[in-house]
């Protein structure tokens, strides 16, 4: 895996590259937009970090610059902006993701697995969070490795709550995802699904949140 | 009392009615001699000329003497104002001296008017030669003389006398009218809060003042420019320590990546916290910098509910970890006219603190209801409380309060309560009523949005 990075400063850029390194990758570093733009057009990479605050010509043009020539390579802005204009602006240009700085190098590692693996089409069809392990697939979930066996309706309520971890699920929200529109649904039906769930993958796995819903929380 | 005094010597109102009563009353006092003293003249004439038609009259044999005590007793009551005819040089009967008043003039007065004394009694005294010769005398008492004068002089000053209180009243009302303006300009200047540099307005203000006016308001945008640039100044600086922060972490990462001995990642674990709090300090104050910037962002309309549920989905890992119950205990569907990342960041704040500060173990509820044009966000918890007297200060930079344990960086009130007054709403703390421990009520009230 070959990774560009487009760093102006040089401490973060020196603890980057050891980082990078560590971590498998092999990179090169520029320092500023024309040189970026160089080596985008020169060499193939797997993926580009890219600071936005550049000297001679900034991130967003560098960002444009690439996106224009056709290169459709995964890009990671990083960068210290953090005006959600700034960071639509980067996103619209074409960049696949945004690291606001500071940030944490097992995070943006994570990040840059996210995209490449975006862009090479291997689209999970498992979701997984902590013990559990959800496949879309054969809709089956395991606990630990070990397989649970739940309804179809218990499956669909820890879909919903597994496509994004730690998000707040309403009633209404979850009646909406598992039953259809002409569908009566008992008033407590959504209680009763969590708590055979509870009981199933334990009373830990499905967390309330008083007044607003259910959630499923995000390992840490 | 002093005080008061000295307010009253400097009022511009005050100095100006007083000079304008002192000059008027002197005016007045001249201006009522002068009349007093030309009435008065003028009524010692008229009599002088009377002596002498008299005379005239009785040389010309029109008026006998005692016609004349007739015709002057029946039109003058006062007998002192009689006048007294005598022949002068009279050798022979004593018919020519007036018998009624009983005077002598002495024989040897001159032609002409004039003033003698007889008898310790002032007379102004005729003399004429009439054609037969005979030298005849016309006398008036002078007291009696004056005292028509002094009438005809009062009546001349008295309508200026009554009219000085009155003029008086009118200049003190006129003073006060006219220099209304100032003092509705010092009370608006006077009741406006530490922000607002808004410029002041000049309409209806007499054309004296607009030129302080305009000064002022001069001043006033070097002073929004200041704010505005220490703000700026506060951002940019805060943007800046992002960079060596950023790299800091880094090389805390990349070390903690390595083998360590154990008492080694101990210190660095408690190094990776201090950089924790310096980053969570820094994106504070920019928080805090843009909340008191006064470009207004794109406002559109915000569902308060969603925001909530956004907020609770960041902090719960951080309620968990201190074991706290977070809910919402009340919510309906309210819009506000906002950013939604200020409302985030007001939520978010709120309910950071009532984890941080309420009770281990404790609940914090998060209210969201309409009431009348407000939208109301209640964030309360069960901690210890703010006490009255810090209540104020709280919504001060990097104030804390005393003895508190926690690592908070000191700005989330000011944050909040800077993006809620640029969105025009209020922010206040009470004591939780609703929990027999107390506890804090914090209440923000934004403008309603109505579709």
């Amino acid at each position: 895996m070959r990774v560009l990075l487009v760093e102006d400063d040089q401490m973060i850029a020196s603890a980057m590259l050891h980082a990078l390194q560590s971590a498998n990758y092999a990179t090169d570093h520029v320092m500023d937009g024309p040189a970026a733009l160089t080596a985008a057009q020169t060499h193939h990479y797997d993926v580009i970090l890219l600071d936005l605050g550049l000297p001679k010509r900034d991130g967003l043009e560098v960002l444009r610059g690439i996106r224009g020539a056709g290169n459709a390579v995964p890009i990671l802005i990083v960068s210290a902006r953090d005006a959600v204009e700034t960071r639509i602006a980067g996103l619209d240009l074409g960049a696949d993701d945004y690291v606001l700085k500071p940030f944490d190098m097992a995070e943006l590692l994570a990040r840059m697995r996210a995209v490449i693996r975006r862009k090479q089409g291997h689209a999970s069809s498992t979701l997984e969070c902590g013990p559990l392990s959800l496949n879309l697939t054969t809709r089956e979930i395991s606990l630990r490795g070990e397989l649970i066996r739940l309804s179809a309706r218990e499956f669909s309520v820890m879909e919903a709550l597994l496509i994004r971890p730690g998000a707040i699920l309403s009633r209404q929200e979850l009646e909406d995802r598992i039953y259809g529109w002409h569908h009566e649904v008992e008033s407590n039906a959504i209680e009763f699904l969590i708590h055979g769930l509870r009981k199933k993958l334990g009373s830990e796995a499905i967390k309330n949140v008083r007044g607003l819903g259910w959630m499923v929380s995000k390992p840490n | 009392m002093d005080g008061q005094q000295t307010k009253l010597t400097s009022s511009l109102q005050f100095r100006l009615a007083l000079s304008l009563v002192v000059i008027i009353t002197i005016a007045a006092m001249i201006a009522g001699m002068i009349g007093f003293r030309s009435a008065f003249a003028d009524a010692n004439e008229l009599q002088d000329d009377q002596l002498r038609e008299v005379a005239a009259m009785v040389d010309a044999n029109l008026l006998k003497f005692g016609e004349l005590d007739v015709a002057t007793r029946s039109e003058e009551a006062d007998p002192e104002s009689h006048l007294a005819l005598q022949w002068l040089d009279d050798t022979a009967n004593g018919n020519g001296s007036s018998t009624e008043t009983g005077v002598s003039f002495p024989h040897d007065l001159r032609n002409g008017i004039q003033t003698v004394s007889v008898n310790h009694i002032d007379w102004r005294v005729f003399v004429k030669t009439t054609r037969s010769g005979k030298r005849l005398a016309i006398g008036q008492q002078t007291a009696v003389r004056d005292e028509i004068a002094e009438h005809a002089g009062t009546r001349t000053v008295m309508p200026m006398i009554v009219l000085i209180p009155a003029l008086i009243l009118m200049i003190i009302v006129l003073v006060r009218l006219l220099l209304a303006p100032v003092t509705k300009l010092a009370k608006e200047i006077d009741n406006r809060s530490q922000n607002d540099i808004v410029p002041l307005n000049d309409q209806g203000v007499p054309s004296e003042l607009k030129p302080f006016i305009a000064s002022i308001n001069h001043m006033l945008k070097r002073v929004a420019v200041a704010m505005e640039q220490q703000r700026r100044f506060v951002a940019d600086a805060a943007h800046e320590l992002r960079s060596p922060l950023t790299a800091l972490s880094l090389q805390a990462e990349n070390l903690a990546n390595t083998e360590l001995p154990k008492d080694a990642r101990t210190q660095l674990n408690a190094m990776n916290a201090g950089l924790l709090r310096a980053r969570t300090l820094v994106t504070q104050l920019l928080l805090l910098a843009r909340a008191q910037l006064a470009q207004p962002n794109k406002l559109g309309p915000v569902e308060l509910q969603a925001i909530a549920r956004e907020v609770f989905e960041e902090v719960i890992p951080f309620a968990d970890s201190r074991d706290i119950d977070l809910g919402v205990m009340q919510t309906s569907a309210v819009s506000v006219l906002a950013n939604p990342v200020d409302l985030n960041t007001v939520i978010r704040n709120l309910v950071d603190n009532a984890i941080r500060y309420g009770e281990q173990g404790g609940k914090v509820d998060v209210s969201l209801f309409v009431e009348g044009q407000w939208a109301v966000i209640e964030v309360q918890d069960n901690g210890p409380g703010i006490p009255d007297s810090e209540r104020d200060k709280v919504f001060d930079p990097f104030y804390r309060l005393a003895a508190n344990g926690e690592s908070g960086s000191g700005l989330g009130l000011s944050i909040v309560k800077g993006i809620v007054e640029r969105l025009r709403g209020e922010v206040s703390l009470s004591n939780n009523t609703a929990l027999e421990t107390g506890g804090t009520l914090v209440s923000v009230r934004l403008p309603l949005y109505q579709s």
